[in-house]
C-alpha cells in the first residue's frame, strides 16, 4: 500500500531546519529540543529496588503474544534491531528473551538504557517557510525490545 | 484491570478493546435521541485536551493506580516507566548525542494511551440530564433542559468544572478545537436556535456541521453530510490510484481489487458501523463502486453491473454497509 503511495503521490523535496541565529548543529538542536520538549527533564526516581512476591511470574506466551502485536517491518530506535530478529530468537530459544525480562517485571524496573529514543524530524507539508521549529514535527521510534516490555505491562493493565 | 479495579470512567473510550470511536459516537448519538424523546432540548459542547500527553505526572499517576489496589509491581513499573527519558534528534547534519527529555507519556509507546485515559480518568463527573464522555483527549459534554438558556448556562457551569478539575490534573483545553452543537429532532424547525455560549471570555456559535471523532454529524443526525465528505476522499483516493494502472498497461487486476479492498473501501465506508446512508446516498455510493469495479476488472463501460460484481470479486456496496453495521451490533450486543 505504502508502495502504492510513493508511486501515486508526487514527491515534495524533503526541508531541513534551517532557524535564524542557530549557525552550528548543537545550537540549532539545542533549540529544536527546547520547542519539542519544553519541560524540565524529570529525573529518574532512585530506588532501591525489591522483588514483589506478589507479581505474577512472566510467561513465555505473554512474550509470544506481544511479539505477535508488533509488526516486523516496524522501523526500529537506536539499537537499529528490528522486530523479525526478536521474532527470529523467540522462535529459536523461546527462553531467552523471557529470562531477560523477567527480573524487569519482578523488580517493577523499566531501566534507562531502554528509554532511549530516536526522534527523526519530519517537515510539516504546505508550510510558507521553514525557518522556525514550529514547521517541524517529530516520530519518535523506540527500542523494540522495549516495545516488548511495553506490550507486556500494557495486556497486564 | 484497568476496568475492573474502576480506574477508567464507564464513559471513557479508547486505549482499550471494546471502547473503540464508533462505541464512542454510538453512546453520544443514543444518549442525545434519548433525552430528545424525553421532550428535552440536548446540547453539546465538544472539547480537546491541549497537550495532554506530555503533562503526565508519574507521582499522580503511581498515587492513583495504588489508590485503585493494582499491584504495587505494577505501580512500581508504571512510575519507573515514565521520567528519566532521553532522546537523540536525527534530521540531515545532526549531532549523535542523546539529551535528557521531559515527554509524559513518550509518544509511539503501546502503553502510553492507556496511562493517559487513567490519568484523566478524574475528570468525568456526573451530569444530571447530560453525560460527560471522552474518546482519549476529545471530550464531549452533553447537557439538556426544558429551555435553551437554561441549557446554556448548565454547559457553561459543566464547563468551569470540568476547567478546574483539569487544572488539579495539569491539562488544559484547546480554544480553537471547542465547539457547540444544538441537536434537533426531524420535526424542530432548522437552524433550531443560534444560542452562542461564553467559555473564557472567548464566544462560540453552534455550528450546523461537527466533526468528531471523524464522524460529521448535523443538528439532526443525518448520516448524508458524512457520507458526502467520504464519498469525495475516496474519489480523491480513486483518482491517485488510477494512475497506477492506465488502461492495458499498469497493475494487474489481482492488485487492482487488492487497492480496491483495503485501501478504498475502507476510506468510502468509515463510519458504516456506527450508521448507514439514505437510499439517494446509497445510490451515489453505488455508482463510484461500479467505477471502481469497472477499473479493476478492466470491463468495458457498458458492461451490465451484475456481472462486474462476480468478475471483480467485489460484492455490492449496500451488502459490505450492511456486513459492517450488523458486525458492529453484534460486538456492542
Amino acid at each position: 500500500m505504502w508502495t502504492a503511495k510513493r508511486f501515486a503521490v508526487a514527491h515534495s523535496p524533503p526541508r531541513f531546519p534551517e532557524l535564524p541565529g542557530a549557525s552550528t548543529p548543537p545550537v540549532l538542536n539545542k533549540a529544536l529540543l527546547d520547542h519539542f520538549f519544553p519541560g524540565e527533564p524529570a529525573k529518574s526516581i532512585d530506588t532501591f529496588l525489591l522483588p514483589f512476591r506478589d507479581c505474577l511470574p512472566l510467561a513465555v506466551d505473554e512474550i509470544g503474544s506481544a511479539l505477535a502485536r508488533s509488526s516486523p517491518s516496524s522501523a526500529p530506535g537506536p539499537d537499529m534491531i528490528p522486530n523479525s530478529v526478536w521474532k527470529r530468537v523467540h522462535r529459536v530459544a523461546p527462553h531467552v528473551i523471557c529470562s531477560i525480562l523477567a527480573p524487569l517485571v519482578a523488580y517493577g524496573s523499566h531501566p534507562l538504557t531502554l528509554k532511549r529514543a530516536d526522534d527523526i524530524v519530519l517537515h510539516k507539508p504546505g508550510k510558507p517557510s521553514y525557518d522556525s521549529p514550529s514547521s517541524f514535527h517529530v516520530i519518535v521510534l523506540h527500542q523494540t525490545f522495549s516495545k516488548i516490555l511495553e506490550r507486556i505491562m500494557n495486556l497486564r493493565l | 484491570m484497568a476496568r475492573a479495579t474502576g480506574l477508567l470512567d464507564p464513559h471513557q473510550g479508547g486505549s482499550l478493546a471494546g471502547l473503540s470511536a464508533s462505541d464512542t459516537f454510538t453512546t453520544l448519538t443514543h444518549e442525545v435521541k434519548t433525552l430528545q424523546m424525553a421532550g428535552r432540548k440536548v446540547s453539546t459542547l465538544i472539547l480537546d485536551i491541549k497537550g495532554g500527553f506530555d503533562n503526565v505526572n508519574p507521582s499522580t499517576l503511581g498515587g492513583m493506580l495504588r489508590a485503585k489496589g493494582v499491584n504495587p509491581y505494577l505501580v512500581f513499573w508504571t512510575k519507573s516507566f515514565l521520567p528519566g527519558r532521553s532522546c537523540g534528534l536525527l534530521y540531515q547534519g545532526s549531532p549523535t548525542v542523546f539529551a535528557p527529555v521531559s515527554v509524559g507519556t513518550p509518544q509511539g509507546s503501546a502503553v502510553s494511551p492507556l496511562l493517559f485515559v487513567i490519568s484523566i480518568s478524574r475528570l468525568h463527573c456526573e451530569i444530571p440530564n447530560g453525560l460527560s464522555l471522552s474518546y482519549v483527549d476529545d471530550f464531549g459534554l452533553t447537557t439538556s433542559s426544558a429551555s435553551y438558556r437554561r441549557k446554556i448556562q448548565i454547559l457553561q457551569k459543566e464547563y468551569a468544572r470540568l476547567k478546574a478539575r483539569g487544572a488539579r490534573l495539569g491539562v488544559g483545553f484547546s480554544v480553537p478545537k471547542t465547539e457547540l452543537i444544538h441537536w434537533c429532532t426531524n420535526r424542530d424547525r432548522n437552524p433550531i436556535t443560534n444560542a452562542p455560549i461564553h467559555l473564557d471570555g472567548s464566544v462560540f456559535m453552534p455550528k450546523n456541521e461537527v466533526r468528531w471523532l471523524g464522524y460529521w454529524f448535523t443538528p439532526s443526525i443525518s448520516t448524508t453530510p458524512h457520507f458526502v465528505k467520504r464519498l469525495a476522499k475516496a474519489q480523491a483516493a480513486f483518482v491517485a490510484v488510477k494512475q497506477l494502472s492506465p488502461s492495458r498497461i499498469g497493475l494487474p487486476p489481482f492488485l487492482c481489487h487488492r487497492l480496491a479492498s483495503s485501501l478504498l473501501f475502507p476510506i468510502l465506508s468509515y463510519g458504516a458501523d456506527a450508521f448507514l446512508p439514505m437510499v439517494h446516498m446509497t445510490r451515489k455510493l453505488s455508482v463510484f463502486w461500479h467505477k471502481v469495479q469497472r477499473w479493476t476488472t478492466n470491463c468495458f463501460m457498458c458492461t451490465p453491473t451484475d456481472i462486474l460484481t462476480s468478475k471483480g470479486c467485489l460484492p455490492p456496496l449496500e451488502l459490505l454497509f450492511r456486513y459492517k453495521h450488523r458486525l458492529a451490533h453484534l460486538r456492542i450486543m
